[in-house]
């Protein structure tokens, strides 16, 4: 039989690409063929996922060009982050940083992150009163967010967002996108210097204090920007959206904002948004949900079908801000499981009861249906939100 | 570096931890829960959803918790390289400290 093709089309803006629920329905671990022409195992179901990113026969080492998110510049050389490591590498970094994004460490940022969303709000109200949301509040909150976590001096704060916002730009050509990456490379090279000489009271400080590798800490920082920064401007500008399209979720929030944190954890699961955040190398024979899985294989962990897999989310379509299912795989599982996971809740739980508090008349300034979605991957979004109040 | 469970867990147990655990290294004590320091994977899952806060990053321990640190990974030191949480089940003991505690009203 042929391997067949699947692509990321959607049907519904609301449920995963079309062909990922098919699967899911037919074949839940099946050999295929994505868009691009890459064949790899793709698991669809909850359970399968979960063994699968718990097991350390699963590489994210992508030097291996067999590895599915191997690119081609990434040759022998090719200095891998944190979340391209295995073990015992992996832990030792990992271990060294978790501990500024427990949710202990990061209840002391909630102040600060509310001053940020506020600030963005009152730019948004001073102006006319439409706008795009995600250039307005989705993209420009993370990053200043994570630009304070990380300790770039406020004078530098244009230069690091604007370089920011041009990496993940939407028209951006391959070119400028490089360009904005090695301006930002050789700004956070530039700041650990500094941070060596006379240390501060921030994330890269403490690092190289502990006696990381500089080398190392550089590579983090690169990291901890480019992972929370469209991630979570992605979901602040879908949970919006949603809200102001469906009004009945928008009122239930508004009369009980205690269900703000609910709604966030769903809106997670919901979206799902990293849809290849779940891409492995079986570096030994592993048997997975009765599949023999070889060695040199390559896998992709649907999290977006998985998180609606009705054995484990009952009425998985519903979205239910009481529903309180707190083994959704939007962050990932296991070793890798999103590290900025606490940051990203905190953040979008502030931008969305501040959003609704402050700008009550908020609504969609085009149709839903007309929102260009973000269906090309690697993150499910949105390029532009139009608002209006 | 680790987690850790605290004194906030010991008679509550509801177990939301280790639905979440992929390292499957939170055990069940008698009164309260300990995470096998030479097992978890440091992914923070387990904190996040704990509704006592009884988790908690070693480093950040603070009095009178500090000493929990120490109670986690005693809890495993005669026991040889336990298989897992889910097939041991209930270990109907706890370190000292705990076993002493008054009972907690339900
Ligand atoms: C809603 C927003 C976010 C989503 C949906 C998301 C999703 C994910 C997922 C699925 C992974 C696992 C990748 C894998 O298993 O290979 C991951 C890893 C990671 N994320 Fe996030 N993320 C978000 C926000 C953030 C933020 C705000 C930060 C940092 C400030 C961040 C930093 C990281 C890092 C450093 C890793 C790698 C961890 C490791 O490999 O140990 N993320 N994220
Ligand atoms: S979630 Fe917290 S309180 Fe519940 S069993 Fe685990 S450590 Fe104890
Ligand atoms: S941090 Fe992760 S691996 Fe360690 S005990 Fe908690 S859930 Fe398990």
């Amino acid at each position: 039989m042929a391997t067949p093709t699947i692509s990321l089309d959607r049907t519904d803006p609301y449920r995963p690409p079309t062909e990922h629920v098919r699967l899911q329905e037919d074949a839940p671990i099946s050999w295929v063929q994505l868009a691009d022409g890459r064949q790899m195992w793709v698991l669809t179901q909850h359970e399968d996922v979960r063994a699968m990113l718990a097991d350390r026969r699963f590489s994210s080492d992508r030097r291996d060009p067999r590895h599915p998110s191997h690119q081609p510049y990434m040759g022998p050389d090719h200095r891998p982050g944190l979340i391209e490591m295995d073990a015992p590498d992996h832990t030792r970094v990992r271990r060294s940083v978790v501990g500024e994004f427990t949710v202990q460490k990061l209840a002391a940022w909630r102040p600060r992150i509310q001053e940020i969303v506020d600030a963005s709000i009152d730019d948004m109200l001073a102006g006319p009163a439409e706008t795009d949301l995600v250039q307005a509040l989705s993209l420009p909150v993370p990053s200043a967010v994570i630009a304070e976590l990380l300790g770039v001096p406020y004078a530098d704060h244009d230069f690091f967002q604007d370089n920011s916002a041009e990496f993940v730009r939407a028209g951006a050509t391959a070119e400028e996108r490089g360009a904005a990456v090695g301006r930002l490379k050789a700004y956070i090279a530039e700041l650990v210097q500094e941070k060596t000489k006379s240390p501060g009271e921030d994330l890269l400080s403490r690092q190289i204090l502990a006696g990381t590798d500089p080398e190392e800490v550089v590579s983090l920082g690169f990291l901890l920007l480019i992972a929370g920064h469209e991630t979570t401007a992605n979901m602040i500008s879908l949970s919006v959206a949603t809200l102001l399209d469906r009004r009945e979720h928008l009122a239930e929030l508004r009369d009980n904002p205690e269900r703000t944190v609910g709604a966030v954890e769903e809106l997670l699961r919901y979206f799902t948004i990293a849809e290849i955040g779940a891409a492995r190398l079986a570096i030994e024979d592993v048997e997975i949900g009765g599949v023999q899985i070889r060695a040199g294989e390559a896998v992709l962990g649907l999290t977006n079908t998985a998180n609606r897999d009705p054995l484990v989310f009952p009425e998985p379509d519903e979205l239910d801000f009481t529903r309180m299912a707190r083994n959704h795989l939007a962050f990932g599982f296991g070793p890798h499981q999103c590290l900025g996971q606490n940051l990203a809740r905190l953040e979008l739980e502030i931008v969305l009861a501040t959003l609704l508090r402050r700008i009550p008349t908020l609504r969609l300034a085009v149709p839903f249906t007309e929102i260009p979605f973000k269906e090309k991957g690697p993150n499910y979004g949105v390029y532009e939100l139009k608002v209006a109040w | 570096m680790t987690f850790v469970v605290t004194q906030a867990c010991v008679d509550v147990q509801d177990k939301s931890c280790t639905q979440v655990c992929p390292a499957d290294c939170i055990y069940e004590g008698g009164r309260m829960m300990y995470i096998n320091p030479d097992q978890c994977i440091d992914c923070g899952a387990c904190e996040e959803v704990c509704p006592m806060s009884a988790i908690r990053f070693d480093a950040d321990l603070t009095d009178p918790d500090l000493q929990f640190a120490d109670f986690n990974a005693d809890f495993f030191a005669d026991m040889e390289a336990p298989k897992g949480a889910r097939k041991l089940g209930k270990i109907d003991r706890d370190v000292p400290f705990v076993a002493a505690l008054p009972r907690q009203a339900d």
